[in-house]
């Protein structure tokens, strides 16, 4: 076995490690530009090391990625290069997952999204954004560190699974101005998934970021500042939805047909809707002089969404259902190194999240009091209920490290953060002029949490790197949380790299899951417990000049998952409860490299996922991957490119739902109707310089999914009936055709 | 009056420009690199002395010790083995001194050396030996090599007229991977 493994390598080493890279017949030089290539993160550690040597399988894209594959968001990055994680967009909030495991309806808070080491998650449900709605301008990236699997260690809460790093560029590498200019054309869908170029039918994206970055002495200390904003906005193409007929509501004595738009038919839903639409504005402000760092971030995220999902409650198709969040991010750090054995570092910082989400229902019924407002026609009414939620969060956190040789190889990482948060909200009906009807179910919480976390990095031979850490978190409310992470990177004479990962992470319950209460629908559960999972990894990777391929083999057991379900004592009534765990486990590889003019890169992630209760993880794919080729015509020349995301078949949302016959029979979806068709995403770009004007370039792009509907359903009719036997799906966005220019003034 | 000086004591970095890219890392790309230096290749003896310079600041001699730490894990450098020695920076003469007396042929100046880099680089000019900044700003101020992370990844920064004045001969293959600094 071993001989075989060996005499594998040295064949591929013969094939991949002398090929022609420009070197000449002495000495090539691929294996200096294969170190070259090699990333350092600082994510997994939060202390800068080779990606390699990281305790956590991780991926790293370049902002020159970005720029010469036309990426513009997490989403995108994550979908077209990351190993091991998924994004799947439901017109809606973009939902994360990783290995086999996406928790839909999360908002995106199982994953950690950190930014120059300021976590972005908000403090009333955890949310944080993979689409545009992250508000930030794509040029400030300097690179992102997508790390996959548990990251409590250093992190707490919520890196369940994973952690999104972002750096941000040094002002010196922006330079004076740079500005970008985009716009984007998509034309219409018919429900049939069909495209129709009727002008009228067209949407569009446009996107404007200016960013400027400066740098001087002050006071005879080193001060860079750095500003950046951004709008985006997308008004969107024509939509159609499949319909849904015949839809009728009562009072327990009679019946009549449910409206679904106010100004529409009674008794139907879907058809076609121009109401897809975002805005999002952001201004981003970094400086540092001398050994101090400051940040400040304000942003507005606002989307229209043509069939969000309605709580429970009936929510007009085509009607006004938005959602708006706002934020401001502060940060003040001052870090030093003392003396060879010791460094510190202190930051506070300080946060404020506001929510707004509007969903207008003409059916009055689900109006929260059940009563018409005096003086309204029943059979034409319409209201807004509104959620309003708020969180404001400050702490302070103090990290010392201690190298006990004062050498680099045995560092001591030990920090204490403590914090303070007030979050609250309201349920607010309203009638489309702004008249309030009704507040309910307000809540208002104020709780503390400290945290302590140790992490001993060991190189204990040249060749044998251990990293082990623990965090402990006490919050108000809960018993303390452990989370411990253990790693061991161990490099082969022939410079593979094997690699052990034991990790753990939790997630506390947000004060939406433990406060949020809708009338009729959901009641409050106060009671619940942090989520947990522990993973163990192993990974092999090797190098090979400029190619590289890594192979991961990973298992988790997620304990205590919280899930909206129905309360079994009262079954119309549901509640975020803490129900079983999952098991899973699988593999993820990688292959990339670069050849000559031509660099490409593959991954592959495939797992199996079971829950304890024999239910079955919807909208999660169990496998999927992506692909990219690019080749530079010349020298500094334009980059042709060419990306694929493929993910497989997997249950939609209302997979698990059952309906009921007139006879009182159970109706189950046929196996066809309870899986989506596989999604795959197909992009080919072209970036390049323009020679004639410095600082200037250009892309062109056209991409978009081959399939025509996603995963998620979406309509009133969510359960089979004797008539309707599949789901209606949401669209997918088939096709675009984008532009972008860019202009750097050094 | 009080807060800012406090805030100016705080800011007070003892440094002006600061390693990006780790030691090790460093000292990998380090060995590597010099195998393409054609006049390191031939004037170079069985055994070569490498110099690791640190000023008198705590974050110049922690980087200094972390690539000591690193070197003496490299078995060659530049295809050759090697003697490492660290010094104290005091002022450019003594470190004149010093390259002459253990006939170093690599200098490696840990963070701290931009003030100096100028005068520095014209003390050692003519000699024949290749001076390392393990900052960007250090290549810039005239040292012949150095380090900047950009994208997340390590990219050597490479002073042509500087190696020109220590007879570094690199081939343009190993040139092209470099960013050159005029």
């Amino acid at each position: 076995m071993k001989v075989a493994l060996c005499s594998l390598l040295l064949c591929a080493s013969a094939a991949f490690a002398d090929v022609p890279d420009g070197g000449s017949e002495e000495l090539g030089t691929g294996d200096l530009a294969g170190l070259l290539d090699t990333p350092v993160v600082s994510g997994p550690s939060r202390a800068e090391e080779r990606v390699d040597d990281s305790p956590a399988t991780v991926t790293v894209v370049t902002s020159a990625q970005l720029r010469s594959l036309g990426l513009r968001t997490l989403h995108e990055a994550i979908n077209f290069l990351s190993m091991g994680m998924v994004a799947q967009d439901p017109l809606h909030a973009v939902e994360v997952g990783a290995r086999g495991v996406l928790l839909s309806g999360d908002y995106g808070n199982h994953f950690l999204v950190v930014v120059d080491g300021h976590t972005l998650n908000e403090s009333w449900n955890g949310t944080a954004y993979y689409e545009q709605g992250l508000a930030m301008p794509i040029e400030l990236i300097d690179h992102l560190e997508l790390v996959v699997g548990p990251g409590s260690v250093l992190y707490g809460s919520s890196a369940m699974l994973g952690v999104v790093n972002v750096v941000t560029r040094r002002a010196a590498e922006i330079g004076l101005m740079r500005v970008t200019l985009e716009g984007a054309l998509l034309p219409a869908q018919r429900a049939d998934g069909s495209l129709s170029f009727a002008p009228e039918g067209f949407g569009g994206t446009g996107r404007v970021s200016l960013l400027s970055g400066w740098s001087t002495e002050l006071l005879g200390l080193p001060f860079e500042v750095t500003a950046a904003g951004e709008y985006f906005m997308h008004q969107g193409q024509t939509l159609e939805f499949g319909k849904q007929t015949g839809l009728v509501e009562g009072d327990g004595t009679s019946e009549w047909p449910q409206r679904w738009t106010a100004s529409g038919p009674a008794g139907e839903w879907g058809g076609e809707t121009r109401r897809y639409a975002t805005r999002t504005t952001s201004l981003w402000l970094k400086s540092r002089w001398g050994d101090v760092t400051g940040f400040a971030r304000a942003a507005s995220y606002s989307r229209n969404t043509p069939a969000i999902d309605g709580f429970g409650v009936a929510v007009d198709f085509d009607g006004r259902a938005y959602e708006r969040d706002r934020s401001f991010d502060l940060e003040l750090r001052w870090a030093r190194v003392l003396n060879p054995h010791f460094s510190m570092m202190v930051r506070g910082y300080f946060d404020d999240y506001e929510y707004l989400g509007a969903q207008q229902s003409s059916t009055f019924l689900t109006n929260g009091t059940g009563e018409l407002p005096e003086g309204a026609d029943p059979a034409n009414f319409s209201f807004l209920l509104e959620t309003r939620g708020r969180a404001t969060w400050g702490g302070l956190e103090a990290q010392a490290t201690i190298d006990w040789l004062g050498d680099g190889r045995f560092p001591l990482m030990l920090g204490v953060d403590g914090r303070a948060r007030a979050f609250g909200a309201t349920n607010v009906d309203a009638t489309l002029d702004g008249q309030i009807l009704a507040e309910s179910n307000a809540y208002e919480a104020l709780e503390w949490q400290v945290a302590a976390y140790a992490q001993q990095r060991a190189r204990l031979l040249p060749s044998l790197l251990l990293n082990a850490g623990v965090r402990v978190d006490t919050q108000s409310g809960f018993a303390p949380n452990v989370a411990p992470r253990g790693a061991v990177t161990w490099t082969a004479p022939w410079e593979g790299r094997f690699k052990v990962v034991v990790s753990s992470a939790f997630r506390s319950p947000s004060g939406y899951e433990r406060f949020a209460q809708y009338e009729g629908f959901q009641v409050r559960n106060p009671l619940l417990t942090p989520e947990r999972v522990l993973t163990g990894e192993l990974g092999y990777e090797q190098r090979l000049g400029r190619h590289r391929f890594a192979l991961v083999g990973f298992a988790s057991r997620f304990t205590s998952l919280i899930r909206l379900e129905a309360l079994p004592e009262d079954p119309p009534l549901t509640a975020y409860q803490n129900t079983g765990g999952l098991l899973n486990h699988g593999v993820q590889g990688l292959v990339e490299g670069t050849f000559g003019a031509l660099s490409y890169g593959a991954t592959f992630t495939g797992a199996f996922t079971t829950a304890d209760d024999g239910t079955e993880l919807l909208a999660s794919p169990m496998w999927f991957g992506n692909a990219r080729v690019t080749y530079t015509l010349w020298d500094d020349g334009p980059r042709a490119s060419v990306l694929a995301h493929v993910s497989g078949p997997r249950l939609t949302t209302a997979a698990a739902n059952q309906g009921v016959d007139a006879d009182g029979n159970v109706l189950r979806w046929s196996d066809a109707a309870r899986f989506s068709s596989p999604q795959i995403e197909l992009r080919a770009v072209m970036e390049g310089k323009v020679k004639a004007v410095r600082g200037l370039w250009l892309r062109g792009m056209v991409g978009g999914n081959v399939m025509p509907y996603s995963v998620y359903a979406v309509g009133p009719l969510q359960a089979p009936g004797l008539d309707f036997t599949a789901p209606t799906l949401a669209p997918n966005n088939r096709l675009f055709v984008m532009l972008s220019v860019g202009w750097t003034l050094e | 009056m009080l807060a800012w000086a406090l805030l100016l004591s705080l800011a007070a970095s003892p440094e002006r420009d600061e390693p990006v890219v780790p030691a090790e890392l460093q000292v990998e790309l380090l060995a590597r690199v010099l195998r393409y230096d054609r006049s390191f290749a031939k004037a170079t003896p069985e055994r070569v002395k490498v110099l690791i310079v640190h000023r008198e600041s705590a974050p110049s001699e922690q980087f200094a010790r972390q690539l000591s730490t690193a070197l003496r894990a490299a078995p060659v450098v530049g295809g050759v083995p090697h003697d490492d020695v660290l010094l104290r920076f005091t002022d450019v003469a003594r470190l004149l001194e010093e390259v002459e007396r253990t006939g170093a042929r690599v200098v490696v100046f840990a963070p701290g050396f931009a003030p100096e880099s100028k005068a520095i680089a014209t003390g050692l000019e003519g000699r024949q030996l290749i001076t390392i900044s393990a900052t960007p700003r250090g290549v810039h101020e005239g040292l012949v090599l150095g380090f900047d992370l950009v994208d997340g990844k390590p990219r050597m920064l490479f002073n042509l007229t500087s190696a020109r004045r220590h007879q570094s001969d690199f081939r343009a293959e190993v040139i092209k991977l470099m960013t050159v600094v005029p």
